[in-house]
């Protein structure tokens, strides 16, 4: 669900699909890892490489953060940004595209040692870091920082729960607890430096989970529940100029506390940072063009009036212009407890891929997908494609065929659920609904309130046995990019719930539930790859989920911004890397 | 005095306005004169041009779409060639104006002393503010306002109607201009009020030897004020001469009908009843639908004596009155003890001037108001305090018609939908038999049964409150109360509703109370009077008694100022009248 | 007079507590009728994908679960005699008028109205400033020209200055003035107390905008008051006395045109105190208004409440200053004890 992804950009494909459609020239090198500013160089690798420190570097955004409390917020930009001032047990590689999926260490002093069946984590942490109080951090602190953010009665209800989910203790509250530290048995710290995690299950990704900056420090008696988001304690390379201001700003300065030998993944150039919060999106793009911002903090690219105006004059932009995939699937679930095997097959068979992809957008909204993972996936393969046409029109014969083994030759009437406000979902839905017609299947396109949608509608099983609802429109971001970051929680029998279910299609087939425990158990990321591989290809084959595109996002990128590149792990630039040069 | 080079001159004045539909000439052709210090009335009703034309004297056609031809003279400057400047120098200077309403001739929101100052220094920059703030004073004073030097500093809303035609007189004076223009100073005002004003104009005329233009519709107005009279119709003089000559030998059929149809005080009940049947009878003749006259005398009024058709005893009503720092609320009595018996087929006028209660005692009779003393008696049933329910059927008794026929009618309600709704609200379903009704008594209102799906915009005046009339009589009520039928009716109109209320009286035994300031209309319709001032009846009579022989004071002052339509009389009563203060002002 | 003003103080009370009430009744009422739990409501202030658990404690901490009435008269208590909050381990002082925090960002929700009141009240006050002269001159020359090139003129920028929206007029200056032409500086507020300059550079383009709606709208007012007077009878006794045509409209024909603007020119004021929604977004200003449509669209309740106490205060207060001053301008009208 987040603004997150890991994997590696489909090279040169995505820039020369995005060139030929709008009829320009050659892209340039692709793949270069010092490139010049060119079309897409941000995508693959470092433009304006700089060691230089100074200025201040200036983003802005239109929303705000969830918060600035490291231990209560998802939203990828904030992840993204608060390693400013929060540095985590591990991190992700600083590099370009594909190279940045890889795990790194930030405060850990190794990377983190598994016991045999993945049960038992252990992580050192470097001695002698500071906090910007001069204070030492140490492992207790990491401990407590992941008992509040998991652990709160509700005080803290942003972040994710994956420490909750996956280690072996029993409920508690921090904030009510006598002695939280004794309370909070699962994680041990046998001294400052060690900490031993404890899991419930076999957990073979458990180091994504390390990255997150709920692993960030913070003391005990430094905790101000809901408030300490106004000023956090920081550990890395800035610190809070007075007050965190929710909707107003955010000023950060130097750390002299932090150590930059110690910092494997922070060059911290600029002297100060600065967030202007809640100015207008087309705002932020104009003033972005006009050299008077320099990052738009929210990292989905520009809004749909700039993308437009870029289009229309894309000689002008272009070598300032970053077209990446954005980690994102856009998809539709084929509802199994409404239609069967063979049915689901028909449609996979029936659509118009080709009409898809156009209603998406075409070649500037993304590639048309023909498989479930994400190219920047290991394990993924874009070129499966298990439903073929020609000219990706929709084989129509085939479909009829499996109409006619499910018994529904004469074709059959379903709805199609779709996000009330989405213009790209319901393009989606009318599209298919046109290509599904050819075989007399009828699609009756019913939106829903967005916000609800999965809570109470598409998620809901019995609304959806209820109102015989057949498809729904989704879209699917990894928190972090594996094959089971991206898609344990969508095709797994185990996700399938009641209410707010992900799993909307409810797909539960017997193999894919066993390939993916054998994954948590496989310590071999290649090994783990094939296995992603080989749901991939059985969820397709089922016709649970219908791929419509991999999205791309358009990023401007100013020419005063030095070690500009984009990260996958986040699917932005790489705040921690970026400086300025207003020369 | 004797006349000298004219001080005003027009001569083939013609004011035309473009409009959508053609031109429309408002005054064709008109000449006359004034001497210096003589005085000329003009006398026309409505749409006669008498206003466009003292307009065109002061030049304040300028700036709009009338086209003027012809030459006017004032004080030797010609106003159509003049330039702005000369005409701004004129006007105030040369000829100073008075208008019809001052209530609504004062600037509200400037003290009179600074709207009074104003009209000195745009002629005289030089005088101090001082000077001209004494100035003021003094003109204010010559205009009879009392305490000048305080009340100078007063807003217009905080005097009376007649208290602020004054200062407008007073602001003409205040340049002592050569002419001044009055363009029916009075109409707005209560009689008394009206003859102090005429009276005051007269000696300020005679006093400081200005020239006086009196523009109205009512010949009894200019009568005993001016030396000469123009009558206008249609923006042409139809008649112009000596007023002695024009009142008394009206030459021009127009000018005729005009005096005949002006209500004279001095015309008794009985004799205008007769006229009235006369009149009828010669014109039915002539259409050949004779009513039997035996058939009139029936609806002469029963002698007094037996049950009386309403009864009202010792009403009073009280409103609270807000003021005070304290914000403490007082008792302000509108109506305080008024009693009196009325029979069927009789009817009582009530007169009074504005203040008086008249309005507040005939909403309590229709029992809008409820009493907050005292009883009302219907036909033998006490309604004081009666529910809105119970009263229903008295709604269809007692009906009224008001005063102006111009807001009391719903405009976007077509005539027959206002007429039948009463029928409607009583319970008829049958909606071709209430056309049918309608129809009828449109017809027998003098208008016709085809004006049934016109919407009152279409109607003059008058036309509406024949339409209000109908409204009233189709429930067949058994009293008609009217609150100043006529007062907003030109004189011929006037007289023309007051027939046919009497003609209605004649043939449905219609018992009115009939409320009206204007003595003369009162005496002529009414069987008995009364008269009130304050809230309270001060005289309550046989209407021929109270006209002929006054008992009080205060009808004494009433029929006094009322005008005359002789001008030697009108100057006799004027004597009589300056008599009288004088008296006053010695006595107090 | 000082009676009339307890009074509508008074009274202004009063009104606060049903504007109060009803913002509650909207909150917690509505949704429940369109069948949202309490549960549903708290997903509104935690993380995208919370479990039930988090929603439940914070149904709990927020008090979403209790009837709506006890939810009101809590904060009406807080309000008068202060409140205290739990934050963590920490216990919060919240001294009278306490409007509580904020569910989505926890910052105290008076302390976040007074640090945007002044962006506001420079914003609405310049604005009015502007709509006022400007409008009113415009009506005043329309209306003596009437029929002219320039009334047509006039009157057709007013009624298209009426009918823009202000995300368009204000957009399009920011593209042009700003990115395209670069005549003024990007927006950015700064205390007036602070830089002078940097204020009023930054103010210009929202006060213009955010003038040029209302300023359309006070032009047709005036010229249509204008029109009006100057067809009154005490206008042609002006003229009659010989007065200029300067004079006649200047000083006898303007002051009773504006009395009516004066009216409305305090509610408008009021209701622009309040926040100027629109602009304030379009031109990122961190004002009340903005505080305001973000806690509105975040179903933010205790700054929902806090900003509408404030806007109705702001109007109450300026109806009742119009009305204290009414007498000044229009000598008719006495303030009744």
């Amino acid at each position: 669900m987040r603004k997150r992804t890991l994997g590696f950009v489909a090279l040169g494909a995505a820039a020369s699909i995005f060139l030929a459609a709008c009829g320009s020239g050659d892209s340039g090198e692709n793949g270069g890892s010092d490139a010049a500013a060119a079309f897409d160089a941000g995508s693959t690798g470092v433009v304006n490489p700089s060691e230089e420190t100074g200025g201040t570097l200036r983003y802005a955004i239109s929303s705000d953060f969830d918060s600035t409390d490291p231990g209560d917020t998802y939203y990828g930009f904030s992840w993204n940004f608060t390693r400013y001032y929060a540095r985590t047990l591990l991190a992700f590689t600083p590099a370009p595209a594909e190279a940045s999926t890889e795990l790194t260490t930030d405060l850990a002093a190794g990377m983190p040692e598994p016991n045999d069946d993945f049960t038992q984590w252990t992580v050192k942490i470097q001695e002698g870091l500071k906090y910007e109080d001069g204070t030492e951090i140490t492992a207790q602190d990491i401990k407590y920082a992941i008992a509040r953010s998991n652990y709160n009665g509700g005080e803290l209800p942003n972040g994710p729960r994956y420490f909750e989910s996956s280690l072996d203790q029993e409920p508690f509250n921090v904030y009510e607890s006598s002695d939280p530290m004794e309370e909070f048995t699962a994680i041990e710290t046998p001294d400052d430096y060690t900490l031993v995690f404890n899991l419930k299950e076999s957990f073979s990704e458990f180091p994504y989970v390390l990255t997150q900056p709920q692993t960030a420090p913070v003391p005990e008696e430094a905790d101000r529940g809901a408030l300490y988001k106004e000023n956090v304690l920081s550990s890395g390379p800035y610190k809070f100029e007075g007050q965190y201001e929710p909707g107003v700003k955010l000023d950060l300065v130097r750390n002299e506390n932090w150590d930059g030998a110690t910092d494997p993944i922070r060059p911290a150039l600029p002297d100060e940072v600065t967030v202007e919060i809640g100015v207008a999106q087309e705002e932020i793009d104009q003033r972005i063009v006009n050299g008077e911002l320099d990052v738009d903090l929210s990292g989905v690219g520009v809004g749909p009036t700039m993308k437009s105006q870029f289009l229309q004059d894309l000689e002008s932009y272009e070598t300032n212009l970053d077209n990446p995939l954005s980690g994102a699937l856009r998809y539709v679930n084929i509802h199994t407890p409404n239609l069967e095997t063979a049915c689901r097959q028909a449609i996979a068979f029936a659509a118009d891929r080709d009409s898809l992809h156009r209603a998406w957008g075409g070649d500037t909204g993304g590639d048309l997908a023909t498989n479930l993972l994400p190219p920047t996936i290991p394990g993924s393969d874009p070129e499966s494609d298990l439903y073929p046409s020609e000219d990706n029109k929709g084989d129509l014969e085939a479909a009829q065929d499996k109409l006619d083994e499910c018994g529904e030759s004469d074709g059959f009437k379903t709805v199609i659920a779709v996000r009330d406000g989405r213009p790209n979902d319901l393009a989606t839905a009318e599209s298919l609904q046109e290509s599904l017609k050819r075989v007399n299947i009828e699609l009756e396109i019913k939106t829903f309130p967005a916000e609800d949608f999965f809570a109470q509608y598409a998620g809901s099983q019995d609304y959806v046995r209820e109102n015989n609802i057949g498809l729904s429109v989704s879209g699917w971001i990894p928190d972090w990019a594996s094959g089971y970051g991206f898609g344990y929680k969508i095709t797994s029998g185990d996700a399938i719930q009641a209410t707010g279910n992900y799993n909307t299609s409810e797909l539960d087939d017997q193999e894919v539930n066993a390939l993916w425990d054998e994954a948590l158990t496989t310590e071999d990321p290649d090994e783990r790859a094939e296995i992603y591989a080989q749901i991939d290809t059985l969820v397709i084959e089922q016709a649970a989920i219908l791929p419509v595109v991999f999205d791309r996002a358009m990023f401007y990128r100013s020419d005063e911004l030095t070690n500009v590149y984009y990260t996958s792990s986040y699917a932005m630039y790489d705040y921690m890397a970026l400086g300025v040069n207003r020369g | 005095m004797a006349p000298t080079e004219p001080v005003v001159r027009v001569d083939d004045l013609r004011v035309t306005f473009p409009t959508m539909d053609g031109d429309v000439q408002a005054v064709n052709g008109l000449s006359f004169e004034v001497p210096a210090g003589g005085a000329l009335g003009i006398v026309g009703e409505s749409g006669s041009g008498k206003s466009v034309t003292s307009l065109a004297l002061m030049g304040l056609h300028r700036g709009s779409r009338a086209r003027i031809t012809g030459a006017i003279e004032v004080a030797g400057q010609d106003v159509v060639s003049a330039t702005d400047r000369q005409l701004r120098a004129m006007r105030g200077n040369d000829i100073a104006m008075v208008f019809q309403d001052p209530m609504q001739s004062l600037h509200p929101q400037y003290t009179i002393g600074n709207q009074l100052v104003e009209a000195h220094r745009v002629h005289h920059p030089k005088t101090s503010k001082a000077q001209a703030r004494n100035h003021a004073v003094g003109a204010l004073d010559r205009v009879g306002i009392p305490d000048p030097a305080n009340r100078i500093n007063s807003y217009p809303h905080e005097f009376s109607g007649g208290m602020r035609q004054r200062v407008v007189i007073a602001m003409g004076l205040m340049c002592d201009p050569k002419v001044l223009l009055a363009d029916e100073p009075t109409t707005a005002l209560d009689v008394t009020v009206q003859a102090r004003i005429l009276d005051l104009l007269d000696e300020l005329r005679r006093d400081l030897g200005m020239a006086l233009i009196l523009v109205s519709h009512d010949l009894a107005v200019v009568a005993g004020s001016v030396d000469e009279v123009v009558v206008m119709r249609h923006g042409v003089a139809v008649e112009r001469g000596d007023v002695r000559t024009v009142l008394s030998a009206p030459e021009h059929p127009y000018t005729q009908a005009l005096l005949a149809a002006v209500p004279r005080v001095e015309v008794s009940r009985a004799q205008r009843r007769a006229q009235d049947r006369s009149d009828r009878l010669d014109k039915e003749k002539r259409e050949g639908t004779v009513t039997d006259p035996a058939k009139f005398e029936a609806f002469t009024p029963a002698p007094a004596g037996g049950e009386p058709l309403l009864k009202v005893e010792d009403v009073a009503q009280s409103f609270k009155v807000r003021g005070g720092v304290l914000g403490r609320s007082t008792d302000f009595w509108a109506v305080n003890g008024v009693s009196f018996d009325l029979y069927k087929g009789e009817t009582l006028g009530i007169v009074g001037e504005s203040g008086s209660g008249k309005s507040t005692l005939s909403r309590m009779i229709m029992r809008l108001l409820e009493p907050t003393r005292g009883r009302v008696v219907f036909e033998g049933q006490d309604i004081t305090h009666m529910s809105e329910r119970a009263l229903r059927p008295l709604r269809r008794d007692v009906q009224m018609v008001f005063q102006n026929p111009y807001s009391s009618l719903n405009p976007r309600v077509t005539v027959g939908d206002a007429v039948g709704t009463a029928l409607r609200v009583q319970g008829e379903r049958d909606t071709k038999k209430i056309k049918l009704q309608v129809q009828e008594l449109l017809e027998r209102v003098g208008l016709q049964p085809n004006h049934y799906n016109r919407f009152p915009h279409a109607f003059s005046g008058g036309q509406r409150q024949r339409i209000a009339i109908a409204r009233a009589l189709i429930l067949k009520p058994k009293l008609i109360i009217c609150d100043e039928p006529v007062s907003a009716l030109d004189v011929s109109t006037q007289d023309q509703v007051l027939r046919l209320l009497s003609e209605l009286q004649d043939d449905f035994g219609l018992t009115y109370i009939f409320v009206a300031h204007d003595l003369a209309v009162v005496r002529q319709v009414s069987d008995r009077v009364a008269v009130m001032r304050k809230g309270e009846v001060v005289e309550l009579g046989d209407s021929d008694a109270i006209y002929e022989n006054p008992q009080s004071d205060y009808t004494r002052q009433l029929l006094t100022a009322a005008p005359l339509l002789d001008p030697d009389e009108a100057r006799s009563q004027r004597a009589e009248r300056e008599a009288l203060r004088a008296e006053a002002a010695r006595t107090a | 007079m000082l009676n009339y003003i307890l009074r509508r103080l008074g009274a202004g009370l009063l009104l606060l507590a049903v504007v109060t009430a009803v913002t509650f009744w909207i909150f917690y009422v509505l949704p429940k009728w369109a069948g949202v739990t309490p549960r549903g409501m708290a997903a509104m202030y935690v993380g995208k994908a919370p479990t039930p658990e988090a929603l439940d404690a914070t149904v709990e901490r927020l008090g979403l679960d209790q009837p709506v009435i006890v939810q009101f008269f809590d904060f009406i208590r807080s309000l008068v005699f202060g409140d205290q909050f739990q934050f963590g381990r920490e216990t919060v002082e919240c001294a009278a008028p306490c409007l509580g925090y904020s569910f989505t960002t926890n910052s105290p929700v008076l302390e976040q109205l007074l640090a945007r009141l002044p962006i506001t009240v420079s914003l609405a006050l310049g604005a009015a400033v502007i709509w006022l002269i400007g409008g009113v001159a415009v009506g005043v020359l329309s209306a003596v020209k009437r029929g002219s090139v320039f009334d047509r003129l006039a009157m057709g920028t007013a009624l298209v200055g009426v009918s823009l929206p202000i995300y368009f007029t204000g957009l399009l200056a920011l593209a042009f003035i700003v990115h395209e032409w670069k005549v003024l500086p990007v927006p950015r507020y700064a205390p007036l107390t602070e830089n002078p300059g940097a204020w009023f550079t930054a103010m210009l383009l929202p006060w213009i905008t955010l003038a040029f709606l209302h300023a359309a709208q006070y032009a047709r007012q005036t010229r249509a008051g204008m029109l009006e007077v100057l067809s009154e009878d005490y206008i042609r006794t002006a003229r009659a006395k010989g007065l200029s045509e300067r004079k006649v409209i200047f000083k006898h024909a303007l002051r009773p045109a504006l009395t009516p603007i004066l009216t409305i020119f305090g509610l408008d004021l009021g209701l622009v105190l309040g926040g100027a929604i629109l602009t304030e977004k379009v031109f990122s200003l961190k004002g009340v208004g903005a505080y305001a449509i973000d806690a509105i669209i975040g179903k933010d309740l205790p700054v929902v409440l806090g900003v509408t106490l404030l806007g109705a205060v702001f109007i109450v207060v300026c109806n009742l200053v119009v009305d204290l001053l009414y007498p000044l301008v229009d000598p008719r009208v006495r303030i009744a004890g």
